[in-house]
């Protein structure tokens, strides 16, 4: 019943701090961020624009390009081919000279390309001459070092950027939002005056940890429709975001007790936010996963959301949450101990 | 109801002691008056035996309950009005009490009543943060009131209030320990302590100098004399005149029988100044 009664409260001081606002505005920013600002295809594939200079040259262009990466366009005239390299930023162009027993080729480069692209281009256009081996770029003769996943990653860029702000809104949202709170308490002393109460020290805390994890719940579930409609996987989402904000705010409660005030907490609250947040180096490039990111806690929090949030492009890995919850419960009662040790020194 | 023996305490755990081997005793239904300077211990007093400052050394105990190891019971029987207004300032008045009261488990007090009592009902739906300072420190000494508790802390409960309500808050103190609360005062004010309070602890430094009624401090330490004044010969003259010298007294009695007289007032010693006697400090 305390418990409740503190949240009500709580619920309310964060109303009056137009939390719920910040929460609901933020979600909608995230959104048109994503949607208008961020590309959904961030590849620079490279466009080769082919031009022959005679119809028997012609001939040689006319390849089968199917299973090709490579994307490729074939032009009529040299004011053709300026226009769509003019179109295009990273589009090469080559001009094929001579004749069928004896081509020559002329490489029309943008002028950005660095050293390694011209060389690469360089041998693509001899071993062209020579002759492509198709047998050779086909995918039957293609052997990966790791299993690939048997659907493709497709995620549009711009969409695979919905975890990242999941966990750094809807997880680590606590995180901001609790130092102000707590400072705001003790500039205040409220907590001298609820010290003097039967009330727990647990119940006070833990009503904060339920207002911001209901705040990240709320943002979580407006930016997530808004990114992939009704695709996610809610109920994991709710239960991935709920664990993440208790241990987020958990910890911060704890390290905003030992400050007076947010500028003196400034640096510890970037290195803990910086810290947190490390994992996306591994979610950006998944190959790269070394123990030190794996064993921190937003680790399993951020892959268990791209889980919840793409079920068809990842597995979600919820049972690693166990630990997490447990991590956070930890954190809890740390930052209730914290709490009355340093209450009690004045 | 209160009991302290030997109480020490430093801040810095060191022998920089704030309060310094102190001992009283406060009986049920008493008002207690500990008073002194700033930084003289008072706070760090009624911190220890509300249980927001550890005991460190000596012992306290109130309503029999160790202070140390205070439960939900002891809070659930102890009111404190803090001399600073640590309310939520984004809560109205009456959002602040109703929050209050749901923490206890005893019967509490009606909200708006306690309002009214300290005349703030009009101000109920109001922030808290719009509140001047003196409608925050009525609140909170309202919010102290909240469990109708059996033991009443109050640090400078009329501190920065005007003469009004400061009086309207004095009525209350006083009312409520009609009723049987014990009430431990915390004040450098000498003139509400003289009003209000049965027994005084004079304390400086972390040390009680002194623990005796108002009324036996006077007499111990004032003067026993009258001041007056009456007209002679077209002018006005004043003059003080001891009531335990028998020339001054018979001198009393003519001016008395001759009808000059203007004014006449008592004189005895104000509590202020038998601190400054008793401590050799003066009050800031």
């Amino acid at each position: 019943m305390r418990l409740f009664k503190n949240v009500l409260k709580e619920v309310k001081l964060g109303w009056r701090s137009h939390f719920f606002l910040l929460t609901v505005g933020l979600a909608i920013a995230y959104f048109l961020l994503m949607t208008f600002l961020i590309p959904d295809d961030l590849s620079t594939n490279t466009n080769f624009v082919l031009l022959a200079e005679n119809d028997e040259l012609a001939s040689m262009l006319h390849l089968d390009y199917s299973e090709s990466q490579i994307s490729f366009s074939i032009v009529e005239s040299r004011d053709e081919m300026d226009r769509s390299m003019n179109g295009s930023f990273s589009s090469i162009g080559i001009v094929v000279k001579g004749s069928v027993s004896s081509p020559s080729v002329e490489v029309v480069f943008q002028g950005h390309e660095d050293a390694e692209t011209k060389e690469f281009i360089k041998l693509f256009v001899s071993t062209f001459l020579i002759g492509p081996n198709i047998e050779f770029a086909s995918e039957r003769n293609i052997e990966y070092l790791q299993e690939i996943q048997s659907a493709p990653d497709e995620i549009p860029f711009n969409k695979s950027f919905l975890p990242i702000f999941l966990m750094f809104e809807a997880v680590m949202m606590g995180m901001i939002m609790v130092f102000a709170m707590v400072f705001s308490e003790k500039s205040q002393k409220t907590l001298h005056a609820y010290s003097v109460t039967p009330g727990k020290i647990w119940e006070y805390l833990g009503a904060k940890v339920i207002l911001l994890a209901l705040l990240g719940i709320i943002f979580a579930f407006i930016l997530t429709p808004l990114v992939v409609g009704f695709e996610a996987d809610y109920s994991k989402l709710m239960i991935i975001v709920a664990v993440g904000s208790f241990l987020s705010t958990s910890v911060s409660l704890t390290v905003a007790s030992f400050y007076r005030n947010l500028s003196q907490s400034m640096a510890a609250m970037l290195a803990l936010t910086v810290i947190f947040t490390l994992p996306m180096l591994s979610y950006f490039s998944e190959g790269f996963s070394p123990w030190y990111l794996r064993i921190l806690p937003t680790y399993p929090i951020l892959f268990a959301l791209k889980g919840a949030v793409f079920p068809e492009f990842s597995s979600s890995e919820i049972s690693g949450l166990i630990l997490v919850a447990i991590e956070a419960a930890a954190a809890f009662l740390i930052a209730v101990t914290t709490y009355k040790l340093r209450l009690r020194k004045g | 109801m209160i009991e302290v023996n030997n109480l020490y305490y430093s801040y810095g755990n060191d022998t920089e002691y704030a309060v310094k081997g102190i001992s009283f005793e406060v009986k049920e239904g008493e008002v207690f008056g500990f008073l002194g300077p700033n930084g003289a211990g008072k706070s760090t007093t009624q911190k220890i035996l509300t249980g927001l400052l550890p005991l460190q050394k000596g012992s306290a105990r109130v309503m029999d309950v160790d202070v140390s190891k205070a439960t939900s019971a002891f809070y659930n029987r102890i009111g404190v009005s803090f001399e600073n207004p640590n309310l939520y300032l984004k809560l109205t008045g009456l959002e602040n009490l109703e929050y209050f009261a749901s923490l206890y488990d005893v019967p509490t007090a009606d909200p708006m009543s306690l309002l009214e009592m300290v005349g703030l009902k009009d101000a109920a739906g109001r922030k808290a943060g719009e509140y001047s300072k003196g409608m925050q420190q009525r609140l909170v000494f309202a919010r102290s009131l909240i469990n109708s508790p059996k033991i009443w802390f109050l640090d400078e409960p009329v501190s920065g209030l005007d003469p009004s309500t400061s009086a309207s808050i004095r009525k209350v103190i006083k009312e409520k320990n009609k009723e049987g609360t014990t009430i431990f005062l915390t004040t450098h004010n000498m003139h509400v302590a003289d009003e209000l309070c049965d027994r005084v602890a004079f304390i400086v430094s972390g040390e009680i100098s002194l623990i005796d009624s108002p009324r036996n401090l006077k007499l111990r330490y004032g003067k026993r004399l009258v001041e007056l004044e009456y007209k002679a010969n077209g002018s006005l003259i004043k003059e003080s005149i001891s009531l335990t010298q028998p020339t001054d007294r018979e001198r009393l009695n003519s001016l008395i029988n001759s009808e000059v007289i203007e004014t006449i007032h008592s004189k005895e010693a104000t509590l202020e100044e038998i601190f400054i006697k008793a401590t050799g400090e003066e009050l800031k």
